[in-house]
């Protein structure tokens, strides 16, 4: 009996441990946000299993490393953190990220350079396993 | 393959609008009346707008959507999968608006033609910094159809000698 109770609590953990959820915040460009957060250039960070940790999000990074069509390596800043998207997330995020437009409300003005976006996926100590992606 | 109606010259939404216009006489339009009527109103001119740009390969779906839910300071988006040659329009909805019905039924349009013009472009690279060339681009091709929308395909301008 306590072993059938034992298996099915681990189980259940198991379960809730690789349970996808839904992270909205603000699409970043991974590799200037890093750069920002290190004050290095990223060519010369160490790929160590640490690098992936979410990070607290800072104000600076918000500013200067709006995601655009031109990004490779995503980066999302939600609930105060900074996650990176795993390689099918980077897809998926350069993909949604050029195939889509919009309608200015004043043609004159510069559009705003933000991209919000709704992952889906599961958190691993920082980097999210995109299942889909969607840009406002 | 029939050709869908003009938008322009709809009996629908001609007497749609008469009867709006009747009513507002009497009775400030509800805000569900010009939800509604915006629905139904972009859902017809979606067909005719994709015929007329030869986009009838293309599933698109179109759907009024919240000014929250879109970027700040646009009217309307567009996302595209070219490999499914699927497409989702996002028009501003009518909360968005304060222009009266017939003002803001047009604009909608035009959000349309936009963001099929778009589409139209989808195949070629755009450059982060050709962006706001292919906006304004964009914007005045859309005018442009938009000044021809009540001209029949079969019936071209007479060519001048």
């Amino acid at each position: 009996m306590k072993i059938t109770l034992s298996a099915i609590a681990l189980m259940a953990a198991l379960s809730m441990a690789s349970y996808a959820a839904d992270f909205t915040g603000q699409l970043m460009d991974a590799t200037c946000a890093e750069q920002s957060h290190t004050g290095t250039p990223s060519a010369a960070t160490p790929a160590s299993p640490s690098a992936g940790s979410a990070t607290t999000s800072s104000t600076t990074s918000s500013k200067a490393c709006n995601a655009t069509t031109a990004t490779t390596a995503f980066a999302l800043e939600a609930n105060g953190k900074t996650y990176k998207l795993d390689s099918a997330g980077n897809t998926k995020a350069a993909a949604a990220i050029k195939s889509r437009a919009d309608r200015s409300a004043d043609p004159t003005k510069a559009m705003s350079a933000i991209y919000t976006a709704k992952v889906t996926g599961t958190d691993s100590s920082g980097t999210i396993s995109v299942e889909s992606i969607d840009i406002q | 393959m029939t050709v869908p109606h003009l938008p322009r010259l709809s009996l629908l939404f001609s007497a749609l609008l008469l009867l709006a216009g009747a009513c507002g006489a009497h009775a400030e339009q509800t805000a569900e009346d010009r939800q509604s009527l915006a629905n139904r109103y972009v859902h017809e001119v979606l067909p005719y707008w994709q015929h007329r740009l030869a986009l009838d390969d293309w599933d698109i779906h179109i759907l009024l959507s919240r000014p929250e839910d879109l970027r700040p300071g646009t009217l309307g988006n567009i996302h595209w999968d070219r490999d499914k040659k699927a497409a989702t329009i996002r028009v501003m909805d009518s909360t968005g608006y304060h222009a009266d019905l017939a003002a803001m039924l047009k604009d909608m349009q035009v959000t349309v033609v936009h963001e099929l013009v778009h589409l139209e472009l989808a195949s070629l690279p755009v450059a982060e910094a050709d962006r706001s060339n292919q906006e304004f681009a964009i914007d005045h091709l859309t005018d442009a159809l938009l000044a021809s929308g009540s001209r029949s395909v079969a019936d071209p301008p007479a060519l001048s000698r």
